[in-house]
Protein backbone atom coordinates (compact mmCIF):
# COMPACT_ATOMS: atom_id res chain seq x y z
CA UNK A 1 0.00 0.00 0.00
CA UNK A 2 1.42 3.20 -0.93
CA UNK A 3 2.44 6.58 1.48
CA UNK A 4 -0.67 8.32 0.67
CA UNK A 5 0.67 11.08 2.51
CA UNK A 6 -2.50 11.46 4.66
CA UNK A 7 -2.97 12.47 8.11
CA UNK A 8 -6.03 11.55 9.64
CA UNK A 9 -5.95 9.55 12.63
CA UNK A 10 -6.97 5.98 11.40
CA UNK A 11 -3.84 5.92 8.89
CA UNK A 12 -1.61 6.29 12.35
CA UNK A 13 -0.34 3.10 11.40
CA UNK A 14 1.62 4.40 8.44
CA UNK A 15 5.87 3.95 8.34
CA UNK A 16 5.77 8.22 8.90
CA UNK A 17 7.60 9.08 12.10
CA UNK A 18 4.97 11.81 13.41
CA UNK A 19 2.32 8.96 13.15
CA UNK A 20 4.45 6.31 15.25
CA UNK A 21 5.07 9.04 17.98
CA UNK A 22 1.34 9.66 18.20
CA UNK A 23 0.31 6.09 18.86
CA UNK A 24 2.67 5.87 22.17
CA UNK A 25 1.08 8.87 23.25
CA UNK A 26 -1.85 7.22 25.04
CA UNK A 27 0.39 5.63 27.07
CA UNK A 28 1.60 8.98 28.55
CA UNK A 29 -0.17 11.43 30.49
CA UNK A 30 -1.47 13.86 28.26
CA UNK A 31 -0.42 17.23 29.71
CA UNK A 32 3.37 16.80 30.22
CA UNK A 33 5.00 20.05 31.17
CA UNK A 34 8.30 19.44 32.41
CA UNK A 35 8.99 18.18 29.23
CA UNK A 36 8.09 21.75 27.72
CA UNK A 37 9.69 23.78 30.05
CA UNK A 38 13.21 24.17 28.50
CA UNK A 39 11.85 24.36 25.04
CA UNK A 40 9.33 27.29 25.61
CA UNK A 41 10.31 29.44 28.71
CA UNK A 42 9.28 32.63 28.36
CA UNK A 43 9.98 36.23 29.28
CA UNK A 44 6.63 35.65 31.20
CA UNK A 45 7.77 32.84 33.18
CA UNK A 46 10.53 35.41 34.63
CA UNK A 47 13.96 36.64 32.56
CA UNK A 48 16.37 35.81 35.26
CA UNK A 49 15.97 32.60 36.25
CA UNK A 50 15.54 28.83 35.14
CA UNK A 51 12.42 28.92 37.82
CA UNK A 52 9.30 30.17 36.67
CA UNK A 53 9.11 33.53 38.81
CA UNK A 54 5.95 32.96 39.51
CA UNK A 55 4.09 29.62 38.80
CA UNK A 56 2.81 28.98 35.94
CA UNK A 57 -0.40 30.36 35.09
CA UNK A 58 -2.21 27.41 33.76
CA UNK A 59 0.17 24.40 36.15
CA UNK A 60 -2.18 23.43 38.38
CA UNK A 61 -5.45 24.11 36.36
CA UNK A 62 -4.40 21.94 33.20
CA UNK A 63 -5.99 18.76 33.98
CA UNK A 64 -9.22 20.22 34.37
CA UNK A 65 -8.96 22.42 31.10
CA UNK A 66 -8.99 19.63 28.54
CA UNK A 67 -11.08 17.48 30.73
CA UNK A 68 -13.59 20.69 30.99
CA UNK A 69 -13.26 20.63 27.17
CA UNK A 70 -14.70 17.20 25.89
CA UNK A 71 -18.04 18.39 26.04
CA UNK A 72 -17.97 21.77 24.38
CA UNK A 73 -15.66 24.67 23.62
CA UNK A 74 -14.21 27.12 26.31
CA UNK A 75 -12.97 30.05 26.56
CA UNK A 76 -9.32 30.30 27.87
CA UNK A 77 -9.06 33.92 27.19
CA UNK A 78 -11.53 36.66 27.46
CA UNK A 79 -11.09 40.36 25.29
CA UNK A 80 -9.60 41.44 28.40
CA UNK A 81 -7.11 38.63 29.28
CA UNK A 82 -6.01 39.41 25.39
CA UNK A 83 -5.62 43.04 26.01
CA UNK A 84 -3.80 42.68 28.45
CA UNK A 85 -1.35 40.28 27.53
CA UNK A 86 -0.95 42.75 24.04
CA UNK A 87 -0.39 44.98 26.71
CA UNK A 88 2.15 43.09 28.24
CA UNK A 89 4.19 42.13 24.63
CA UNK A 90 4.01 45.80 23.78
CA UNK A 91 5.76 46.74 26.99
CA UNK A 92 8.48 43.53 26.46
CA UNK A 93 9.49 44.82 23.16
CA UNK A 94 10.24 48.31 23.72
CA UNK A 95 11.84 47.20 26.97
CA UNK A 96 14.09 44.24 24.69
CA UNK A 97 14.59 46.88 22.00
CA UNK A 98 16.09 50.27 22.38
CA UNK A 99 16.37 51.34 18.96
CA UNK A 100 12.46 51.44 18.30
CA UNK A 101 12.97 52.85 14.91
CA UNK A 102 14.74 49.97 13.83
CA UNK A 103 12.00 46.84 14.64
CA UNK A 104 9.24 46.26 11.98
CA UNK A 105 6.40 43.72 13.31
CA UNK A 106 5.52 41.53 10.68
CA UNK A 107 2.12 39.55 11.33
CA UNK A 108 1.76 36.10 9.56
CA UNK A 109 -1.40 36.13 7.80
CA UNK A 110 -4.05 35.36 8.89
CA UNK A 111 -4.82 36.04 12.68
CA UNK A 112 -1.16 37.43 13.34
CA UNK A 113 -2.10 40.32 10.93
CA UNK A 114 -4.54 41.93 13.26
CA UNK A 115 -2.52 41.41 16.02
CA UNK A 116 0.44 43.24 14.57
CA UNK A 117 -1.92 46.22 14.38
CA UNK A 118 -2.37 46.31 17.59
CA UNK A 119 0.45 45.96 18.76
CA UNK A 120 1.56 48.44 16.77
CA UNK A 121 -0.72 50.67 18.16
CA UNK A 122 0.40 49.80 21.77
CA UNK A 123 3.77 50.47 21.34
CA UNK A 124 3.11 53.85 19.97
CA UNK A 125 0.50 54.87 23.22
CA UNK A 126 3.57 53.51 25.16
CA UNK A 127 6.51 55.51 23.26
CA UNK A 128 4.44 57.89 20.58
CA UNK A 129 6.36 56.29 17.81
CA UNK A 130 5.20 53.94 15.22
CA UNK A 131 6.86 50.93 14.37
CA UNK A 132 7.18 49.79 11.25
CA UNK A 133 4.26 47.02 9.90
CA UNK A 134 4.43 44.28 7.75
CA UNK A 135 2.67 41.33 6.81
CA UNK A 136 3.92 37.72 5.81
CA UNK A 137 2.01 34.83 3.87
CA UNK A 138 3.37 31.43 3.90
CA UNK A 139 1.42 29.45 1.64
CA UNK A 140 4.21 28.98 -0.72
CA UNK A 141 6.67 28.25 1.86
CA UNK A 142 4.93 25.88 3.54
CA UNK A 143 6.71 22.13 3.99
CA UNK A 144 2.95 20.43 3.40
CA UNK A 145 2.22 21.79 0.38
CA UNK A 146 3.36 18.79 -1.56
CA UNK A 147 2.33 15.27 -2.11
CA UNK A 148 4.34 12.72 -4.04
CA UNK A 149 2.59 10.47 -6.23
CA UNK A 150 -1.04 10.95 -7.71
CA UNK A 151 -3.08 12.79 -4.27
CA UNK A 152 -3.35 15.74 -3.68
CA UNK A 153 -3.96 17.07 -0.11
CA UNK A 154 -6.55 16.29 1.75
CA UNK A 155 -7.70 19.78 3.13
CA UNK A 156 -7.73 22.55 -0.35
CA UNK A 157 -4.89 24.82 0.52
CA UNK A 158 -5.99 28.46 1.89
CA UNK A 159 -6.51 31.34 0.25
CA UNK A 160 -3.41 33.14 -0.47
CA UNK A 161 -2.75 36.58 1.00
CA UNK A 162 -0.84 39.76 -0.19
CA UNK A 163 2.90 39.27 1.77
CA UNK A 164 3.44 43.02 2.38
CA UNK A 165 7.19 44.47 2.97
CA UNK A 166 7.61 47.62 1.86
CA UNK A 167 10.77 48.65 3.99
CA UNK A 168 14.24 46.98 3.73
CA UNK A 169 14.85 44.31 5.96
CA UNK A 170 18.42 45.32 6.41
CA UNK A 171 19.38 46.24 9.63
CA UNK A 172 15.78 46.00 11.52
CA UNK A 173 14.19 43.60 14.08
CA UNK A 174 11.46 41.62 12.58
CA UNK A 175 9.30 40.65 15.22
CA UNK A 176 7.30 38.12 14.01
CA UNK A 177 3.56 37.99 15.05
CA UNK A 178 0.86 35.09 15.19
CA UNK A 179 -1.70 34.18 16.86
CA UNK A 180 -1.17 30.24 18.27
CA UNK A 181 2.51 28.73 17.89
CA UNK A 182 2.09 25.04 18.03
CA UNK A 183 4.11 22.94 15.86
CA UNK A 184 6.36 25.68 14.79
CA UNK A 185 6.43 24.85 11.22
CA UNK A 186 4.43 27.90 10.28
CA UNK A 187 7.60 30.29 12.28
CA UNK A 188 9.96 27.89 10.17
CA UNK A 189 8.31 29.30 6.68
CA UNK A 190 7.99 32.51 7.66
CA UNK A 191 11.48 32.91 8.53
CA UNK A 192 12.12 31.30 5.27
CA UNK A 193 9.78 33.81 3.49
CA UNK A 194 11.40 37.02 5.38
CA UNK A 195 15.28 35.80 4.31
CA UNK A 196 13.60 35.94 0.31
CA UNK A 197 13.05 39.59 0.84
CA UNK A 198 16.19 40.52 2.59
CA UNK A 199 18.55 39.76 5.41
CA UNK A 200 17.13 41.21 8.64
CA UNK A 201 19.03 41.86 11.69
CA UNK A 202 17.18 39.93 14.07
CA UNK A 203 14.00 37.98 13.86
CA UNK A 204 11.52 38.00 16.74
CA UNK A 205 9.00 36.06 17.76
CA UNK A 206 5.78 37.02 19.41
CA UNK A 207 2.46 34.79 19.35
CA UNK A 208 -0.37 35.68 21.71
CA UNK A 209 -0.64 31.95 22.75
CA UNK A 210 1.78 29.02 23.04
CA UNK A 211 0.32 25.68 23.21
CA UNK A 212 3.50 23.35 23.10
CA UNK A 213 4.00 20.61 21.17
CA UNK A 214 6.77 21.79 19.39
CA UNK A 215 8.04 19.74 16.21
CA UNK A 216 10.97 22.18 15.63
CA UNK A 217 13.61 24.39 17.64
CA UNK A 218 11.95 27.48 17.64
CA UNK A 219 11.12 29.44 20.81
CA UNK A 220 9.33 32.37 20.93
CA UNK A 221 10.32 35.79 22.65
CA UNK A 222 7.37 37.13 23.28
CA UNK A 223 4.04 34.88 24.90
CA UNK A 224 0.93 36.30 25.47
CA UNK A 225 -0.19 33.09 27.15
CA UNK A 226 1.19 29.65 28.24
CA UNK A 227 -2.01 27.29 27.22
CA UNK A 228 -0.98 23.30 27.90
CA UNK A 229 -3.11 21.36 26.11
CA UNK A 230 -3.40 18.04 24.68
CA UNK A 231 -2.54 17.30 21.07
CA UNK A 232 -6.35 16.42 20.13
CA UNK A 233 -7.31 19.74 21.09
CA UNK A 234 -7.78 22.95 19.38
CA UNK A 235 -6.91 25.94 19.80
CA UNK A 236 -8.44 28.52 18.33
CA UNK A 237 -8.00 32.53 18.40
CA UNK A 238 -10.86 34.85 17.37
CA UNK A 239 -10.15 38.71 16.68
CA UNK A 240 -12.80 41.19 16.51
CA UNK A 241 -11.17 42.32 13.38
CA UNK A 242 -11.91 38.36 11.78
CA UNK A 243 -14.54 37.08 14.11
CA UNK A 244 -16.15 39.97 15.45
CA UNK A 245 -14.96 38.57 19.07
CA UNK A 246 -11.68 38.63 20.66
CA UNK A 247 -11.52 35.61 22.42
CA UNK A 248 -9.42 32.08 22.75
CA UNK A 249 -11.12 28.99 22.51
CA UNK A 250 -10.53 25.38 23.64
CA UNK A 251 -11.94 22.79 21.39
CA UNK A 252 -12.21 19.78 22.43
CA UNK A 253 -10.95 16.77 20.64
CA UNK A 254 -13.36 14.43 18.71
CA UNK A 255 -15.23 16.99 17.19
CA UNK A 256 -14.94 17.56 13.10
CA UNK A 257 -14.95 21.10 13.20
CA UNK A 258 -15.71 23.71 10.37
CA UNK A 259 -13.37 26.48 11.18
CA UNK A 260 -10.27 26.39 9.18
CA UNK B 1 -18.18 -15.58 -0.37
CA UNK B 2 -20.76 -16.28 1.95
CA UNK B 3 -19.46 -14.13 4.58
CA UNK B 4 -20.20 -10.61 4.35
CA UNK B 5 -17.58 -7.94 5.40
CA UNK B 6 -18.77 -4.53 6.71
CA UNK B 7 -15.91 -2.13 6.34
CA UNK B 8 -15.99 1.15 8.00
CA UNK B 9 -15.23 4.02 5.57
CA UNK B 10 -12.09 5.38 7.53
CA UNK B 11 -10.62 1.57 7.81
CA UNK B 12 -10.65 1.48 4.23
CA UNK B 13 -7.00 1.20 2.77
CA UNK B 14 -7.27 4.83 1.12
CA UNK B 15 -7.20 5.13 -2.55
CA UNK B 16 -4.98 7.86 -4.71
CA UNK B 17 -8.06 10.72 -5.85
CA UNK B 18 -8.47 10.84 -9.64
CA UNK B 19 -4.79 13.01 -10.61
CA UNK B 20 -5.49 16.34 -11.76
CA UNK B 21 -5.02 17.20 -15.74
CA UNK B 22 -5.81 20.65 -17.67
CA UNK B 23 -6.38 19.45 -20.48
CA UNK B 24 -9.57 21.93 -21.49
CA UNK B 25 -10.86 24.80 -20.25
CA UNK B 26 -13.94 21.98 -20.04
CA UNK B 27 -12.46 20.35 -17.00
CA UNK B 28 -12.46 23.96 -14.82
CA UNK B 29 -15.33 25.54 -13.15
CA UNK B 30 -15.72 29.18 -12.36
CA UNK B 31 -14.53 28.77 -8.75
CA UNK B 32 -11.34 26.68 -10.27
CA UNK B 33 -10.63 29.73 -12.16
CA UNK B 34 -11.41 32.34 -10.15
CA UNK B 35 -8.72 30.26 -7.58
CA UNK B 36 -5.79 30.18 -10.04
CA UNK B 37 -6.42 34.24 -10.90
CA UNK B 38 -5.96 34.70 -7.31
CA UNK B 39 -3.12 32.68 -7.16
CA UNK B 40 -1.59 34.59 -10.33
CA UNK B 41 -2.14 37.37 -8.31
CA UNK B 42 0.23 36.17 -5.60
CA UNK B 43 2.91 35.23 -7.59
CA UNK B 44 2.57 38.91 -9.44
CA UNK B 45 3.62 40.18 -5.81
CA UNK B 46 6.26 37.85 -5.03
CA UNK B 47 7.92 38.51 -8.57
CA UNK B 48 8.30 42.52 -7.85
CA UNK B 49 11.09 41.19 -5.35
CA UNK B 50 14.77 41.12 -5.86
CA UNK B 51 14.25 37.24 -5.00
CA UNK B 52 12.15 36.25 -7.56
CA UNK B 53 12.27 32.45 -6.75
CA UNK B 54 10.18 30.79 -4.36
CA UNK B 55 10.82 27.16 -3.20
CA UNK B 56 7.14 26.06 -3.38
CA UNK B 57 7.61 23.21 -5.98
CA UNK B 58 11.15 22.35 -5.05
CA UNK B 59 12.21 18.75 -6.00
CA UNK B 60 9.82 18.68 -8.63
CA UNK B 61 9.77 18.04 -12.29
CA UNK B 62 8.18 19.13 -15.34
CA UNK B 63 9.11 18.48 -18.57
CA UNK B 64 7.95 20.73 -21.92
CA UNK B 65 7.32 18.59 -24.49
CA UNK B 66 6.79 20.55 -27.55
CA UNK B 67 5.96 18.79 -30.89
CA UNK B 68 5.13 22.49 -32.82
CA UNK B 69 7.46 25.89 -32.54
CA UNK B 70 6.41 27.86 -29.74
CA UNK B 71 8.61 31.08 -28.10
CA UNK B 72 5.95 32.24 -25.66
CA UNK B 73 4.43 28.80 -24.48
CA UNK B 74 7.31 27.21 -23.97
CA UNK B 75 9.55 29.63 -22.45
CA UNK B 76 7.11 30.63 -19.42
CA UNK B 77 6.37 27.26 -19.03
CA UNK B 78 9.76 26.72 -18.50
CA UNK B 79 10.30 29.81 -16.64
CA UNK B 80 6.98 29.52 -14.29
CA UNK B 81 8.97 26.15 -13.21
CA UNK B 82 12.29 27.24 -12.26
CA UNK B 83 10.62 30.51 -10.41
CA UNK B 84 8.57 27.98 -8.01
CA UNK B 85 12.24 25.69 -7.95
CA UNK B 86 11.50 22.87 -9.77
CA UNK B 87 13.28 21.22 -12.02
CA UNK B 88 12.79 21.64 -16.03
CA UNK B 89 13.34 19.89 -19.33
CA UNK B 90 12.17 20.52 -22.72
CA UNK B 91 11.82 18.15 -25.53
CA UNK B 92 11.45 19.55 -28.92
CA UNK B 93 10.43 17.42 -32.00
CA UNK B 94 13.40 18.42 -34.14
CA UNK B 95 16.39 17.22 -33.16
CA UNK B 96 14.72 14.38 -30.72
CA UNK B 97 13.99 10.99 -31.39
CA UNK B 98 10.55 12.12 -32.56
CA UNK B 99 12.71 12.90 -35.69
CA UNK B 100 13.46 9.41 -36.19
CA UNK B 101 9.95 7.73 -35.63
CA UNK B 102 9.05 8.02 -32.36
CA UNK B 103 5.78 7.66 -31.78
CA UNK B 104 3.71 9.88 -29.23
CA UNK B 105 2.84 7.28 -27.05
CA UNK B 106 6.66 5.97 -27.05
CA UNK B 107 8.16 8.97 -25.70
CA UNK B 108 5.35 9.71 -23.28
CA UNK B 109 6.65 6.17 -21.72
CA UNK B 110 9.98 6.64 -22.15
CA UNK B 111 9.61 10.39 -20.10
CA UNK B 112 7.18 8.84 -17.83
CA UNK B 113 10.26 6.48 -17.08
CA UNK B 114 11.80 9.64 -14.98
CA UNK B 115 9.18 10.26 -12.91
CA UNK B 116 7.87 13.76 -13.83
CA UNK B 117 5.44 15.56 -11.72
CA UNK B 118 3.69 17.75 -14.70
CA UNK B 119 4.22 16.95 -18.25
CA UNK B 120 3.41 19.93 -20.58
CA UNK B 121 2.40 18.89 -24.10
CA UNK B 122 1.65 20.65 -27.36
CA UNK B 123 1.09 18.48 -30.41
CA UNK B 124 -0.07 19.26 -33.49
CA UNK B 125 -3.38 16.88 -33.14
CA UNK B 126 -6.35 16.60 -31.02
CA UNK B 127 -6.81 14.09 -28.16
CA UNK B 128 -2.74 14.06 -28.05
CA UNK B 129 -2.81 15.06 -23.95
CA UNK B 130 -5.45 12.35 -23.21
CA UNK B 131 -2.97 9.72 -24.40
CA UNK B 132 -0.15 11.10 -22.45
CA UNK B 133 -2.15 11.24 -19.55
CA UNK B 134 -2.87 7.53 -19.58
CA UNK B 135 0.28 6.20 -20.33
CA UNK B 136 2.44 8.07 -17.73
CA UNK B 137 1.55 9.33 -14.17
CA UNK B 138 2.54 12.99 -14.83
CA UNK B 139 -0.09 15.38 -14.22
CA UNK B 140 -0.60 16.96 -17.93
CA UNK B 141 -1.03 20.87 -19.03
CA UNK B 142 -2.27 21.48 -22.67
CA UNK B 143 -0.27 23.68 -24.13
CA UNK B 144 -2.18 23.27 -27.22
CA UNK B 145 -3.61 20.44 -29.13
CA UNK B 146 -4.08 20.56 -33.03
CA UNK B 147 -7.73 23.23 -33.41
CA UNK B 148 -8.76 22.02 -29.88
CA UNK B 149 -7.75 23.79 -26.50
CA UNK B 150 -5.05 26.13 -25.38
CA UNK B 151 -6.33 26.34 -21.89
CA UNK B 152 -3.63 28.02 -20.63
CA UNK B 153 -3.52 30.82 -23.21
CA UNK B 154 -7.30 31.53 -21.87
CA UNK B 155 -6.43 32.10 -18.48
CA UNK B 156 -3.90 34.34 -19.05
CA UNK B 157 -5.92 36.19 -21.24
CA UNK B 158 -8.54 35.96 -18.67
CA UNK B 159 -5.98 37.23 -16.12
CA UNK B 160 -4.79 40.36 -18.39
CA UNK B 161 -8.57 41.31 -18.71
CA UNK B 162 -9.39 41.13 -15.00
CA UNK B 163 -5.94 43.26 -13.93
CA UNK B 164 -6.89 45.98 -16.78
CA UNK B 165 -10.84 45.97 -16.00
CA UNK B 166 -10.76 44.52 -12.44
CA UNK B 167 -14.51 42.55 -13.58
CA UNK B 168 -14.37 39.98 -16.50
CA UNK B 169 -18.64 39.46 -15.98
CA UNK B 170 -20.41 41.66 -18.52
CA UNK B 171 -17.54 42.62 -20.57
CA UNK B 172 -18.06 42.36 -24.76
CA UNK B 173 -14.94 40.69 -26.00
CA UNK B 174 -14.41 40.63 -30.17
CA UNK B 175 -12.61 38.21 -31.41
CA UNK B 176 -11.65 38.85 -35.13
CA UNK B 177 -9.72 36.52 -37.63
CA UNK B 178 -9.52 32.65 -38.53
CA UNK B 179 -11.53 31.10 -35.74
CA UNK B 180 -11.67 28.03 -37.64
CA UNK B 181 -8.51 27.01 -37.05
CA UNK B 182 -7.75 28.75 -33.51
CA UNK B 183 -7.51 26.61 -30.56
CA UNK B 184 -7.01 29.72 -28.69
CA UNK B 185 -10.36 31.01 -29.82
CA UNK B 186 -12.01 27.84 -28.14
CA UNK B 187 -10.46 28.37 -25.26
CA UNK B 188 -11.27 31.69 -25.12
CA UNK B 189 -15.35 31.88 -26.08
CA UNK B 190 -15.59 28.75 -23.20
CA UNK B 191 -13.76 30.69 -20.25
CA UNK B 192 -15.24 34.27 -21.38
CA UNK B 193 -18.80 32.56 -21.58
CA UNK B 194 -18.02 30.90 -18.38
CA UNK B 195 -17.12 33.77 -16.46
CA UNK B 196 -20.17 36.17 -17.88
CA UNK B 197 -18.55 37.93 -20.90
CA UNK B 198 -20.42 38.79 -23.82
CA UNK B 199 -18.30 37.17 -26.98
CA UNK B 200 -18.64 38.22 -30.67
CA UNK B 201 -16.80 36.42 -33.28
CA UNK B 202 -16.00 38.64 -35.94
CA UNK B 203 -14.40 37.16 -39.90
CA UNK B 204 -14.98 35.61 -43.56
CA UNK B 205 -17.96 33.05 -43.16
CA UNK B 206 -15.42 30.55 -44.08
CA UNK B 207 -13.35 31.17 -41.01
CA UNK B 208 -16.24 31.13 -38.68
CA UNK B 209 -17.21 27.25 -37.73
CA UNK B 210 -21.07 26.79 -38.45
CA UNK B 211 -23.18 26.33 -35.21
CA UNK B 212 -20.10 27.75 -32.94
CA UNK B 213 -22.96 30.01 -31.62
CA UNK B 214 -24.00 26.79 -29.27
CA UNK B 215 -20.90 27.60 -27.41
CA UNK B 216 -22.62 30.91 -26.31
CA UNK B 217 -21.19 33.66 -28.23
CA UNK B 218 -22.44 35.20 -30.88
CA UNK B 219 -21.25 35.74 -34.90
CA UNK B 220 -21.32 38.51 -37.37
CA UNK B 221 -18.91 38.99 -40.46
CA UNK B 222 -19.18 43.13 -40.47
CA UNK B 223 -15.97 44.69 -39.28
CA UNK B 224 -17.41 47.29 -37.79
CA UNK B 225 -19.30 45.18 -35.27
CA UNK B 226 -15.43 45.60 -32.78
CA UNK B 227 -16.92 49.01 -32.58
CA UNK B 228 -19.20 47.93 -29.69
CA UNK B 229 -16.76 45.55 -28.34
CA UNK B 230 -13.98 46.58 -25.02
CA UNK B 231 -11.51 44.37 -26.24
CA UNK B 232 -10.76 43.22 -29.42
CA UNK B 233 -8.67 40.33 -29.66
CA UNK B 234 -6.98 39.53 -32.77
CA UNK B 235 -6.57 36.13 -34.41
CA UNK B 236 -3.48 35.17 -36.78
CA UNK B 237 -4.20 33.66 -40.18
CA UNK B 238 -3.27 29.94 -39.02
CA UNK B 239 -2.15 28.91 -42.82
CA UNK B 240 0.41 25.95 -41.28
CA UNK B 241 -3.16 24.54 -40.05
CA UNK B 242 -5.56 24.96 -43.11
CA UNK B 243 -5.91 22.60 -45.59
CA UNK B 244 -4.25 22.46 -49.27
CA UNK B 245 -5.65 24.14 -51.46
CA UNK B 246 -8.55 25.47 -49.70
CA UNK B 247 -9.56 29.06 -50.38
CA UNK B 248 -10.83 30.75 -46.83
CA UNK B 249 -10.29 34.27 -48.12
CA UNK B 250 -9.34 34.92 -51.51
CA UNK B 251 -6.18 36.75 -50.89
CA UNK B 252 -4.34 37.68 -47.58
CA UNK B 253 -4.63 41.46 -49.03
CA UNK B 254 -8.30 40.99 -49.16
CA UNK B 255 -8.49 39.88 -46.05
CA UNK B 256 -6.48 42.95 -44.82
CA UNK B 257 -8.80 44.67 -46.60
CA UNK B 258 -11.86 43.91 -45.22
CA UNK B 259 -11.13 42.38 -41.21
CA UNK B 260 -7.66 43.89 -40.28
CA UNK B 261 -7.69 45.45 -37.27
CA UNK B 262 -6.99 49.45 -38.40
CA UNK B 263 -6.72 52.52 -36.11
CA UNK B 264 -9.81 53.71 -37.90
CA UNK B 265 -12.06 50.60 -37.52
CA UNK B 266 -11.16 51.13 -33.59
CA UNK B 267 -12.77 53.86 -31.12
CA UNK B 268 -10.38 55.52 -28.55
CA UNK B 269 -10.08 53.59 -24.81
CA UNK B 270 -10.77 49.65 -26.62
CA UNK B 271 -8.18 47.19 -25.28
CA UNK B 272 -6.40 44.93 -28.80
CA UNK B 273 -4.99 41.79 -26.99
CA UNK B 274 -3.40 39.14 -29.53
CA UNK B 275 -2.27 35.58 -28.53
CA UNK B 276 0.81 35.70 -30.56
CA UNK B 277 2.71 35.47 -33.39
CA UNK B 278 1.48 38.54 -34.84
CA UNK B 279 1.95 39.32 -38.77
CA UNK B 280 1.62 42.97 -38.86
CA UNK B 281 -0.18 44.57 -41.27
CA UNK B 282 -2.06 41.65 -41.82
CA UNK B 283 -5.01 40.52 -39.10
CA UNK B 284 -3.61 43.73 -37.52
CA UNK B 285 -1.94 47.52 -38.13
CA UNK B 286 1.66 47.69 -36.70
CA UNK B 287 -0.05 51.68 -35.84
CA UNK B 288 -2.63 49.05 -33.36
CA UNK B 289 -0.15 46.57 -32.23
CA UNK B 290 2.39 49.43 -30.84
CA UNK B 291 -0.29 51.90 -29.60
CA UNK B 292 -0.90 51.91 -25.62
CA UNK B 293 -4.44 50.22 -25.75
CA UNK B 294 -3.04 47.21 -26.53
CA UNK B 295 -2.47 44.51 -23.71
CA UNK B 296 -0.18 41.93 -25.82
CA UNK B 297 2.96 42.39 -24.06
CA UNK B 298 0.85 42.44 -20.68
CA UNK B 299 -0.72 39.41 -21.77
CA UNK B 300 3.08 37.48 -22.15
CA UNK B 301 3.73 38.82 -18.42
CA UNK B 302 0.55 37.62 -17.67
CA UNK B 303 1.49 34.24 -19.18
CA UNK B 304 4.62 33.75 -16.61
CA UNK B 305 2.38 34.20 -13.46
CA UNK B 306 -0.73 32.38 -14.98
CA UNK B 307 1.20 29.27 -15.38
CA UNK B 308 2.95 29.41 -12.45
CA UNK B 309 -0.47 29.47 -10.75
CA UNK B 310 -1.56 26.77 -12.83
CA UNK B 311 1.47 24.37 -11.92
CA UNK B 312 0.85 25.23 -8.12
CA UNK B 313 -2.57 24.46 -8.33
CA UNK B 314 -1.93 21.27 -9.94
CA UNK B 315 0.49 20.37 -7.59
CA UNK B 316 -1.48 20.98 -4.69
CA UNK B 317 -4.92 21.61 -4.21
CA UNK B 318 -7.76 21.48 -5.78
CA UNK B 319 -11.25 20.75 -4.46
CA UNK B 320 -12.36 18.67 -7.37
CA UNK B 321 -10.21 16.95 -9.49
CA UNK B 322 -10.99 17.70 -12.69
CA UNK B 323 -12.19 14.89 -15.65
CA UNK B 324 -10.39 14.51 -18.63
CA UNK B 325 -12.58 13.97 -21.41
CA UNK B 326 -12.88 10.79 -23.22
CA UNK B 327 -9.61 9.52 -24.55
CA UNK B 328 -8.66 9.24 -28.25
CA UNK B 329 -6.20 7.20 -29.85
CA UNK B 330 -3.83 9.65 -31.37
CA UNK B 331 -0.18 8.95 -33.27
Amino acid sequence: MALNGIASDALAALPDGRHRKRRLRPQEPLQSWPTRTPLTRSREAGKESDVPACPRPHADSAQPLSQAGVSAEKILLDAEAIQRSLTRIAHEIVEGNPHLDRVALVGIHTRGVPLAHRLRHLIAELTGQDVRLGSVDITFYRDDVQVRGGEAPIHPQPVVRDTKLDFALEGMTCVLVDDVLYTGRTIRAAIEALFDYGRPERVQLACLADRGHRELPIRPDYIGKNLPTAREERVQVQLVEIDEVDQVLLIPPSKESAHG
Amino acid sequence: MGDLHVMRDDLRPPTPPPKRHLISIGDLTRDDIERLLGTARSFERALEREMKKLPTLRGRLVINVFYESSTRTSSSFELAAKRLSADTMSIKASGSAVDKGESLKDTAITLGAYDPDVIVLRHPQIGAPQLVARVTDARIVNAGDGKHQHPTQALLDLYTIQEQFGRIEGLHVAIVGDVLHSRVARSNIQALVLLGARVTLVGPPPLIPRGIEAMGCETTTDIDAIGAADIVYVLRMQNERMQEGANYVPSLREYTARWGVTPERLRPGQKIMHPGPMNRGVEIDPVVADAADALIETQVRAGLVTRMAVLYDLLTTGPKPVTAEVPMEVA
